[in-house]
This record gives structure tokens, sequence and C-alpha cells, in this order.
């Protein structure tokens, strides 16, 4: 049985975020014990802790990288009710004549008043800019006017959504041309009520020059606990990969025949929203997914302990591989296996033990 | 230490504190089960029904013991002494506690068939039982209210006094409460002198039991079921009533520390005695257990709950209650209202990321983070095409030419397509097929003359002989007709026996045989059959032709037998390359049905987005919507950009914003994996960034004009070619030796080098130069300049924009192999370490 690397994350509670940087050479991981750890990838490889300091005074919920143009720059936001801004420098050398790095905090924005529940650099073509939201339901903006002085981050905008926010994510435009405004989907893991809709898009309005509330999907009614749109990748459409009750894939189909370039941009551009597909294989809850560099396959896991992934093919999306939580990987696949589950489009490795009631038959 | 409310006599479960795989059901029997894991005889499952109860996929219960006789159950607690059989104390409604061993009695357990006597005249219930969990001697209960009778008995079970067989109700140890009602109690595990009890509906006090008089610590509250003491941090306490869970900290009792309000009456809370601040609780005829995660911040900021829901038994049924296992990480076990039994594992909220480099990291537990890598094998089974494209890219897919792209693929319609265009070029080039600027590939409908919308140019139709049989074919010609075949690789003269067999000789040591006979079969050259057995043999065919797995046989045959002028059979025969049958239809079909045919085939592959309908399309306007169906299915950005880059002129790609996001799109993703040197020489190969404006001067110190004569010619950009050519003549000649190591303008010397301390720019460090001619000299002039005045990069100027101190690239780079900060004297700059990105390397 092939076995998943391991590494020993040395955080005291639970890990809330992973996220890698541009080049996925590192890693940043934050946890429930307050702390923040950068990992760096060797030749082999292999993850080094490179750095650990406490960050936040409460659990910290999400780390993520800014692009690397900016520096090595991170953001993190916490249950204490900031987000941070944290700039790896240059310290003094050891002994040993090797560099030591570390992490110092450039800003701390203290505009929410409650809970901050995701922090998100935006796209590089927009400048140094952040998104975050809160457990009170405002989504914000903040800027860096001087991309040098990481100590600047005025708060810009703020969108009140009303609904415990949990998630958002941007909209990876790269081309200026296709949208030309900026977009950000957010997530409400609100479980108090589950009629109204939990995913919301935010667009910016180059006239009027603010962020609005632009769309309530209404198909998702189910508390969303992580959201990501996939890498764009020259596709005609936007796919927005949602954590809920289930996986859902979202479609956002920009409407064709309609002069992007000569349109006023009071409105934004029209864009249908289908869902693209939508899996229960995790049974209950899904908490997080993630996207392939190309976005054509996405990662999720679940309540069933269970990294599933899923792919698109011309005409539907499937499942082409399950990793159970503990690392136990699928054989490869026999020939026997293979010649017998050809009818099966799904592919579900048995992955040696299993612990859990629910999982096996649900594929 | 479990409360039953209500007459129902409801289902209870509980793990043994002290056996791992040890658990107690009641209602209205007592049961004991031991868990047993099912996946060891793994082999001999399908033989073997497994025994017992199924818990989870992995475990099963064996049923080891029943009681029936213990009627009137309220509450249980089990003893917690290690080692020690299964012994539980059970309170009763009358009040009495006895004890049950399941018959399994030893001589150390003398407990078992005794009871303890609440001494009271009346029966009055028994509402919670509890074991202290450090002095296992001492049982606390929790009685209803009886006139002036204490409702708090704390018994010593192992002094002898205490028990008594029936016959003189024993004296408890403590007691507490007169004329009170004790709703539930918890013993704390960290003081385990004192006990939390919650008495009368509407207080939860903290007794110490060496001294009741010094119970303070009392707070006023309606939530008084079901206390529960946290594990790891015995100052949380958490009660229920109703809708609320509160959740009370024992150093401030007074207030509590956070009120949850659930949508149903909630039926049992419990800590998970395994994780941190994770607290388990049910609600009343709901197939969930809530689970929340208390999270707490250093500040003042009120405590809240992270929630969520865990559904044991599939979600389809009601939960009586559950149990959280002592020991084993996050597992629970629950019990459904109709005894349904499930195992369950709690598993932590996994965390996911998936990096530009192909590593899937997954949180696994508390502590621990898992990754996979596409170097792994299971990895190749998602069918990732962004390890395609990488695997390509750096085999130098793109850069290549045409044939050699073909041969970096395996993918076969991609495989197709460069060769297409390899071909397409050949015959363009070679003037076969006329070409415009706009269009330099021209499709199939392009010369066809489809695209524009105007008519196909007439054909000129001709009714061909057979050889060797009377009847004749329709065949139909026209020189659009002919480009057309040129572009299926059919461009043989086919009046000329000659060309016809050399091609066929080619396939033939191509191992393609059948195409080869099929391709002559189509050009009448291989009549092999006699007239008067004709229709005999057309009959045989059409039979075989069913069976034959050949698509090339199947379509001759179909050729050869088909009666009336419809070409359907052949046509359809999609085991056949797209262009033969392209080049069979340009011949047998007449204008109309020629348009008609290529016009359904082509929405047909642009439908499937079908990378061979580029033979259609060609390099026209219409590939961009064939390409982008493509990318929409396969993501495969890669071919995509490429097939821009090399078929579409590239001031039409610039003017193109879809075309450019693709190409964009692509080169963020090489910068993403650091291919840099492959980004770069796509970018050269597409001029796909203009040349950035210079955005770096040199200046001088004293007179503060540019010393770069070649920036200066740049801003000109009228007298450039004459100057260049000027500078270029001075140095060539020598006579008037060009001198860099002093500002052109003022001949103050140019700063020195932090190392050798000679002056940049040095003379000596000149090379011969490089002839080159005048009319070599391109717009593109400032390369050569610098090319000239400075020799080699080893000998540019380089400086740090932080410190301003500099030298030439090479010293410079020399000294940072060993050194930190910068050469120059009391200058503590980390000049090398400061831009993060150069620590990376192009791969």
């Amino acid at each position: 049985m092939v076995e998943a690397h391991s590494i020993n994350a040395e955080h005291k509670d639970l890990i809330h975020d992973v996220a890698f940087d541009y080049y996925g050479e590192r890693m940043a991981t934050c946890s429930t014990d307050q702390f923040v750890k950068v990992w760096d990838q060797d030749e082999q490889g292999n993850w080094n802790l490179t750095a650990s300091w406490k960050a936040h005074s409460g659990s910290v919920w999400k780390v993520t990288w800014a692009h690397p143009e900016f520096g090595q720059v991170i953001a993190t936001c916490s249950f204490d009710r900031t987000a941070a801004i944290w700039e790896e420098i240059m310290g003094e050398s050891n002994e040993n004549g090797t560099l030591l790095r570390h992490w110092v905090r450039r800003a701390n924005l203290v505009d929410s008043r409650t809970s901050v529940t995701d922090v998100k650099f935006g796209p590089k073509s927009f400048g140094l800019i952040l998104a975050t939201c809160s457990a009170d339901g405002v989504m914000r903006i903040y800027e860096a006017p001087d991309a040098m002085n990481l100590a600047q981050w005025p708060l810009q905008h703020e969108v009140s959504l009303k609904v415990p926010s949990s998630c958002l994510t941007w909209n990876p435009l790269l081309s200026n041309f296709r949208t030309p405004n900026a977009m950000i989907a957010v997530g409400s893991d609100d479980n108090s009520n589950t009629s109204n809709s939990k995913v919301f898009i935010c667009e910016y309005n180059e006239v009027s020059r603010r962020w609005a509330k632009t769309e309530s999907v209404a198909s998702v009614a189910h508390p969303v606990h992580d959201m990501i749109f996939a890498p764009n990748m020259g596709r005609s459409f936007y796919l927005l990969a949602i954590a809920t009750n289930n996986v859902r894939i979202l479609k956002l189909k920009p409407i064709l025949n309609y002069n992007f370039l000569h349109s006023d941009a009071t409105s934004g551009f029209p864009y249908t929203i289908e869902t693209a597909a939508q899996f229960n294989d995790h049974f209950c809850t899904v908490w997080r997914v993630a996207w392939n560099i190309t976005g054509t396959v996405l990662a999720s896991s679940g309540d069933d302990g269970c990294v599933r992934l899923w792919k698109s093919t011309v005409d539907a999306w499937k499942c082409v591989g399950v990793l159970k939580r503990d690392g136990k990987l699928p054989q490869p696949q026999s020939k026997k296996t293979q010649s017998t589950a050809q009818n099966n489009l799904t592919r579900f490795f048995k992955l040696g033990q299993i612990t859990h009631p629910s999982e096996v038959h649900w594929h | 230490m479990f409360v039953s409310r209500g007459d129902v006599p409801k289902l209870e479960v509980q793990w043994s504190p002290v056996h791992k795989n040890k658990f107690i059901t009641w209602g209205p029997d007592i049961r004991m089960y031991e868990v047993i894991n099912t996946t060891i005889s793994d082999g001999s499952k399908s033989s073997d029904t497994p025994k017992g109860l199924v818990l989870s996929s992995d475990t099963a219960a064996n049923l080891l013991a029943t009681s029936t006789n213990h009627r009137y159950v309220k509450c249980i607690d089990i003893y917690p002494k290690p080692e020690s059989e299964i012994m539980l104390a059970i309170g009763h409604a009358n009040g009495k506690v006895t004890f049950c061993t399941f018959g399994l009695a030893t001589v150390n357990n003398t407990l078992a068939g005794l009871e303890l006597g609440p001494n009271s005249r009346f029966s009055r219930q028994c509402n919670a039982i509890a074991w202290n969990p450090v002095n296992y001697n001492l049982l606390a209960c929790g009685l209803d209210r009886h006139r002036s009778d204490q409702c708090v008995q704390v018994w010593d079970v192992e002094k002898s006094p205490l028990i008594n067989a029936e016959l003189s109700p024993g004296k408890p140890f403590f007691d507490y409460g007169t004329g009170e009602t004790a709703h539930s109690l918890a013993w704390f595990n960290s003081s385990p002198h004192v006990l939390a009890v919650s008495c009368n509906s509407k207080n939860i006090r903290c007794i110490d039991i060496r001294d009741a008089s010094k119970s303070t610590n009392v707070t006023q509250t309606r939530a008084v079921y079901g206390i529960n003491i946290a594990v790891y941090n015995n100052n949380h306490i958490v009660s229920y009533c109703d809708n609320s869970i509160v959740l009370w900290d024992s150093r401030h009792l007074e207030k509590p520390v956070v009120t949850l309000t659930q949508s149903k009456s909630v039926s049992k809370v419990q800590w998970c005695p395994t994780r941190h601040n994770l607290l388990g609780s049910l609600q009343k005829d709901t197939m969930a257990i809530s689970l929340h995660d208390m999270q707490q911040s250093m500040d003042e900021a009120e405590p809240s709950a992270l929630e969520r829901t865990v559904h044991p038994g599939q979600g389809n049924i009601h939960l009586a209650s559950f149990s959280w296992h002592p020991t084993h990480e996050n597992r629970l076990l629950a019990i459904s209202q109709t005894g349904v039994l499930n195992d369950y594992f709690v598993f932590e909220r996994m965390t996911l990321n998936w990096s530009t480099k192909s590593n899937i990291a997954w949180t696994y537990g508390q502590h621990n983070l898992k990754y996979i890598s596409d170097k792994d094998l299971v990895y190749s089974s998602f069918e990732d095409i962004s390890t395609t494209i990488k695997m390509r890219a750096f085999s130098q897919y793109g850069i290549k030419d045409f044939a050699e792209n073909a041969k970096l693929v395996d993918d076969p319609i991609i495989k197709n397509v460069w060769n297409w265009l390899d071909l397409n070029r050949k015959v363009t080039r070679a003037g076969l097929v006329p070409t415009t600027p706009n269009v330099p590939f021209p499709g199939i409908k392009t010369v066809l003359g489809l695209d524009s919308g105007s008519p196909m140019p007439k054909s000129e139709l001709k009714h061909v002989q057979w050889v060797d049989i009377q009847g004749t074919v329709k065949t139909y010609r026209s020189s659009a007709r002919d480009n057309a075949l040129f572009l299926c690789d059919w461009g043989f003269d086919r009046n000329n026996a000659l060309h016809i067999s050399a091609l066929l000789r080619k396939l033939e040591n191509e191992n393609s045989h059948t195409r080869a006979a099929s391709i002559a079969i189509f050009n009448f050259k291989n009549a092999c059959y006699s007239p008067d057995k004709y229709s005999m043999w057309r009959e045989l065919c059409s039979r075989t032709r069913e069976k034959l797995t050949d698509p090339f046989l199947r379509a001759a045959f179909a050729f050869l037998t088909s009666e009336t002028e419809s070409h359907d059979a052949v046509l359809n025969e999609v085991g056949i390359p797209l262009e033969d049958r392209i080049a069979f239809a340009s011949i047998f079909l007449s204008d109309i049905k020629l348009t008609e045919y290529i016009n359904t085939i082509t929405d047909k592959l642009l439908d499937q987005g079908n990378l061979t309908a580029i033979f259609l399309t060609g390099s026209s306007p219409d590939v961009v919507p064939l390409l982008q169906r493509y990318l929409d299915s396969t993501g495969d950005i890669q071919t995509v950009s490429i097939l821009v880059l090399k078929t579409i002129p590239s001031e039409i790609v610039h003017e193109n914003a879809v075309m450019m996001s693709w190409i964009n799109s692509y080169r963020e993703m090489l910068n993403q994996w650091r291919m840099w040197h492959i980004r770069a020489k796509f970018d050269i190969a597409l001029k796909a960034v203009k040349p950035p404006p210079q955005n770096v001067f040199l200046s001088c110190n004293y007179c503060g004009k540019n010393i770069c004569p070649a920036a200066d010619e740049k801003e000109k950009e009228n007298e450039k070619e004459t100057k260049v050519l000027k500078v270029k003549d001075q140095t060539e000649n020598g006579s008037n030796n060009f001198k860099f190591t002093s500002c052109p303008n003022c001949q103050s010397p140019l700063p020195r080098c932090a190392l050798c301390l000679a002056h940049l720019g040095t003379a000596s460090a000149k090379v011969p130069l490089r002839k080159t001619s005048g009319k070599q000299l391109t717009s593109n002039s400032s390369y050569v300049l610098t090319g000239q005045s400075v020799n080699s990069f080893s000998y540019w100027f380089s400086w740090c924009p932080t410190c301003n101190h500099g030298g030439h690239s090479n010293h410079i780079s020399d000294w940072f192999k060993n050194h930190l900060e910068c050469p120059v004297a009391d200058c503590v700059c980390r000049c090398y370490s400061l831009d993060s990105t150069s620590r990376y390397c192009s791969v």
C-alpha cells in the first residue's frame, strides 16, 4: 500500500488552513493554537519548517500568500477580530553564517468587530489589494497604495451582506477585456436559516467606484464552508467550487454576443449561473475545496475523512480518485479491476481500513 | 452522571471508563457489549456473517451479558477503578442504589447484589449517580426532594459500615441539601473532593465534601440538567435546559460563559474527553449529533462555537443518546431510538490545498499534514492535464517545429493536427495551394471558398469509366477541389499511375495496407473482380462488410458495393481519418452535397471541440471558437496557445483579446512553474510582450547626463540609424578609442567597482568585437550597442538599488557567494538577500 508523505505539523491544536505560495515552493499553516508556521520545500520535495510564530490571540482561521512580486508577504485572519499582514525579512546571521529569516507584522487590520473568517489577496493586476470577510457579514476591501509600504492598508470599501460570512474568493481575472469588473464571491455558514442563499457575488462598479452585492445564488441554501474560483486558463466561463452539504460546482458563463469593450461599465458583465456538478459522495459536510493549476481537477475534503478528486470530462464531471485522510493511498489499479470497472465511471479505491460507517456506500 | 427525564424508558449508552472495548446500554434492560474488530477476519467475510451487532464497517459488538432484573432504572454509572470488572451502580426510581456485575462477581467485588440504603421511609427518585473519578470508593447520588431529607448523598463503598445487606441502612459518608432536589451532579477531576450539583431547577453549586459549608460557588440558572465537566479543562462546566446549552467557568460561576441556543430541546451534552474544547450535544428527535468547537480568545471577546453536525447511522434514524469513547480520539457511540448502535469516528475538519507545483496537502487529525505530489504514482490516476502540459513544456513542445511537436505528444488528435500543419505548410510553400497573409494556413473550407459565404466555384462533372466493368461513376473536378485534395495529402495526379503507386508504396511501407487499398480503390486503379460475378460479389461484400473491423476495408467495400450515388457509408465511416473522407467527398460529391457535407462535419467537430476540425478551418477566424471549445472541455491551454502562436499571424493575435488571454494564461502558468527560459522562448516566438521601455538610466554623478549613449539614441528615433553607425565606426576603427570609463559628456571618471577598485567600464575588459556590418543592424540596435561598449555581462554595471553600492557584476556575485553584507566598509546592506524571488532559479 502506498502512503502519502507525512509531516508532523507541530501545531498544538487543530490546523485550520494550509496555503501555498505562487510557485508552490512555500507553505503556510495556521491553527487554533494561534500560531502560523511557514514551510519550505527542498530539492528532494521535503517540507522543512522555517518559521513559526504566535500571530494572533485567538484561533487563526486562514493564511494566504501575496504574489511574490510584492515580496514574501502573507496575510492571516483570526477569531481575535483582526487580520494581519506579515512580511519576511532578513534577520541576523547566526554563528554558522546562515541567514535567519523572520516574519514581522506590517499591519493589523482591526475594523471588524467580530471574528475575521477569511482573507484573500486580489489578482496581481489589481495591485496589492486584500479582501476580508467576518462573522458579522461584512466584506472589506483593503488596498496598499504603495506596494513598498506594507504598513499602510487603508480600508477602501465595506459591503454588508448581513449574514455571517465564512469564506471568500476572488475571480482570478487575467485579462481586463472579458470581465471589466473585479468580482468576489462570499459564502455564509449561517445555519440558523436554510432557505436563504448562502453564496453572494460582489462586484466592483467602475462608475460608482464602489463594491456592491450584485447576485445571490439561490441554489445554495446550506451553510457554505469554503469556496474557490478555478484558475480561468482561457476558458469561456468561470468555475466556482463550493463546499457546502455537498460539493457544488457553479459555472458562471458570460453572455455571448455582448460587446464588452463598448458596453458601459455600470452593470458589470452579464453572466448566467448554472450548476455544473453536484456530488454527495462526502455524505455529509464538505469542508474545503481546491483546484489544480489548470482548474480541471477539483479536490474536496469532507466529513467522511476522505479527499476526493473530481475531473471534468467532455460531458460530465466524475470522480477520479479518493484518498483516505490518513494518507493510505490506493494502489495503482490492477488490470483486472480496470476491466471490470469499465462501466463504472467512478473509480473508487478501497484504501485499507475504513473506519467510517458511511463512506463505503455512497459512490 | 446521566439523568433520565420523563417517564418513558429511554435508551442510553455508555462506554466503560475502564475497558476500552466494552460498553453498556440500558433501557428496559441493561446490556453489556464487547466491541470486536471485524476487519481482521476480512478474508472470510463472504462465508461468515459477522457475529454480533454491526457497529460500523469494521467493528461489531458481541453481547456479553444482559441484566433484566433491574426495573425502574433511572441512572447508571460504571465503576471507574482500573483493572476492575465492569460494575454498575444503578440508581432506581425508588431511590435505591444497587450494584450489578452481570453475575461476574469476583472475590474482591463484594458489592454485587448489595443495596445502598437511602434510608428514607418513602421512596424518592434517584436522579443522578456518579462515581468519583479519583477516589473510586466514593459514589455520589442525587435524589428527589423528600421533606427535610438530604438530596445529595455520597457513599463510601469500601467502608464496610456503609454496606449493609438490607438489614440496617448505613449512613452516607457525606450528605447535603436538606429538603432540596438534586437534578444532576458531576465530580471535578482535578479536585476530586468537589462536586457540582444542580438543585431545585434554579441553581448550580460546587460543593466541597470536606466542608459543605464552604459552598460559596453558586449560580442561579434554569439550566440544571446534565452537568458535565470537561476532562481537559476542569473549569469548563456545561449544563442544559430546554433549548439552551449553557457553558460555565467554575472560577466565575456567577454568569454563564456563553449560552448556545439550539433549535430543539436538548437531551444530552457531553464534553469530548480526547479533544480540547469540543462539546457534543444531542437534541430531541434529531438524527444528528451537534458538535460545538468552543473558540476562546485572549481578550474579552465572548467565546463562540464553531458548530457542525455529524450523522452517525447515515442520518436517517432518530438518535436516543451517544457516548464519547474515553480514550480513543474522537470516537463516539450513538444509539438510536430503536436501539441501533453506531460506532462513529468524528473526523477533524480537514483543510486541504493544491499547489501550483502539483502538491496536494491536507490535514490529518489535529497535528499532522499529509501530502502527495505529482511524483507519486497515485497522482497519475487523476489524469491531471497540468502534469501533461508540464512534461510537454519541458520537452520544448511548441518551441520546436510542427513535425517535432507531433512527435512530442501522445494524443493522436493533436499529433495529427501538427502533422497536418506540416503538410499544409509544405503544399502552400510549394505554391500548390494559394494563401492569404491573414490566413497562412488555409483549411479545406477556405480553399473551397466556403468561408466567405460566396458559392463554391462550379466544378466540372466527369463520368469516369470503370476499367474492367461497364458503368460509370460521377466525379467532380475544380481547382478548388484540387486544392482541398492537396490539403488532404491526396494531391497526386489521379491520371498518373506512377504518382498513385508511389503513394501506395509509401503507405504500404508504413504498414497501412488497408488504407492503401481503399485509396487505390477510390481511385479506380484496382478493380479486382470480374463483371459477371459483380452482383453476387456485391451481395457477399455487403454482408461481410458488417464483420470487417478495419474501417478502410469497410469503406472500400461500401464504396464498391454502393448502388446509388450515395456515398454515405464512406463519408460517415468515423474510423477513417477526416482528411481521407474529405478527399473522397471532394472527388465524388456534387457541389451542393459537398458544401453540405463539409458544413455538417465542421459543425459536428466544432461542437465536440475536436481539434481535427482545424483541417477544415485552417487558421481562419473560425478556428477561434474551435480552440475555445477544445479549451473549455480539456483545459489544454498549452496546445491552444501554441497553435495560435504558430498558425495565426501575430498582428491578429495581438488584436484579439481572447487569444491574448489564452497566451497570457499559459505564460502565467510557465511563470508559476518557474520555467522562465521556456516562457522567454515562447515570448520571443510570439513577440508576446512589446519590448519594455528602458527603465534604468545611468547618469553621470557630475554632469547628471545619461552616460549610456545607446539610451540617447533610443530617445531620438529619427537620428538613431546614423548615430549608431557613427559610434560603431569609431569603435571599429579604434583610432578614436571609445573609452567607457568616463562620462561621454564631461569626461569625469565613472564610479569604481567596490571590489577591484577600477573604474567601471574598464577598457581593459574589452574583448575583440564581432564583425557586424551596418546592414545587419536592425532597429533593435540597443542590444548591438551594449554588446560593443561593454563586452560581456561579467563587466556590466551592477549595483544594489537599496544601498547604491556596486561594481562589476562578476566581482559582486563572487563576493556574495561567501558574504551576506555589502563589500563597502560600514555598509550593512544585505543586498543579495533582498530580492526574495532571486532565491529560485528557472527550471
